[in-house]
């Protein structure tokens, strides 16, 4: 009969890995940058004008700081071995190709969808940034900035708690 | 001791089917907020520009992030579902594994994926 430890080495010999490690921290610190998102979006809600732009520069560079970091952190995770990834994405292909779809570009950031939603983040607040302190931001352009943030925490927040096999 | 197969694919045909359901139906959850994230997006952005709410500052960008937010969609779904068939070769392994174990008293070769 096996002992615990051979059954244990055993398992690990086959199991496999092709998506990211979980990270707890990585959860957490996404939930915090939406909270300091949301608390943001709620302060400019009615819109903005340039003349008081300089009160929010602050906010704005820290927000972006966070972002920039976490979206390095979770790029810094270590990455499974693509070979077996590389395979699977070939049959996804295969089988969309057999069904006459074109075939899914895949690219290097498309291995971490989380960092590239974080990145989006990053774009939308440089971007709001930029057109608050040029001439003032009306309460419809808030609404999409906050509309975009609001679905890109969603694609990384999903993604990052799934990758917990608990979950 | 003997193997009891039928034992062994009920298990895993029900080990499966939990996880599959569970698995799809969290999916198909952030499936349906993300259509509708998208959706809201459009209606917005094209009433914000019919009516002068957005500027041409931000229209382009605007636009832009539509084809980025639904790209990144798909790029995400698709991240969730190499996870999901992760899960899904794991836990079945651990458990012909674990059957298997009980039975015999020597170790088998390591499975591959594909």
């Amino acid at each position: 009969m096996f002992s615990g430890l051979s059954i244990l080495m055993l398992l690990q010999c086959c199991a496999i890995h092709i998506a990211p490690k979980y990270d707890v921290k990585i959860v957490d610190s996404l939930s915090e940058s939406s909270n300091n998102l949301f608390t943001f979006f709620s302060e400019v809600s009615e819109g903005t004008t340039a003349l008081d732009y300089s009160v929010r520069e602050q906010k704005y560079n820290a927000l972006i700081g966070k972002l920039e970091a976490l979206e390095l952190q979770i790029k810094a995770r270590p990455v499974p071995s693509s070979s077996k990834l590389e395979k699977l994405k070939e049959k996804v292909n295969g089988a969309l190709k057999a069904r006459n779809v074109d075939a899914f570009q895949f690219s290097t950031d498309d291995n971490f969808p989380s960092a590239n939603a974080l990145k989006m983040i990053v774009l939308n607040i440089k971007k709001l940034k930029d057109v608050d302190k040029l001439q003032g931001v009306s309460k419809t352009e808030v609404q999409v900035f906050k509309g975009y943030v609001e679905n890109y925490l969603d694609q990384a927040l999903t993604y990052e708690k799934y990758l917990n096999p608990k979950f | 001791m003997n193997l009891d197969v039928e034992k062994l694919i009920t298990d895993a045909k029900e080990l499966l089917s939990s996880n599959i359901n569970k698995d799809i139906s969290k999916l198909r959850g952030f499936s349906i907020r993300q259509l509708n994230g998208i959706a809201n997006q459009s209606a917005l952005i094209a009433t914000g520009i019919a009516n002068g709410e957005i500027t041409s500052a931000t229209r382009d960008f605007f636009l832009e992030q539509l084809v980025e937010l639904a790209h990144n969609f798909v790029n995400t779904l698709v991240g969730l579902l190499i996870a999901t068939i992760e899960k899904l070769w794991n836990a079945l392994v651990e458990l012909v594994w674990k059957t298997i174990s009980e039975v015999i008293g020597y170790q088998l070769p390591p499975f591959t994926l594909i």
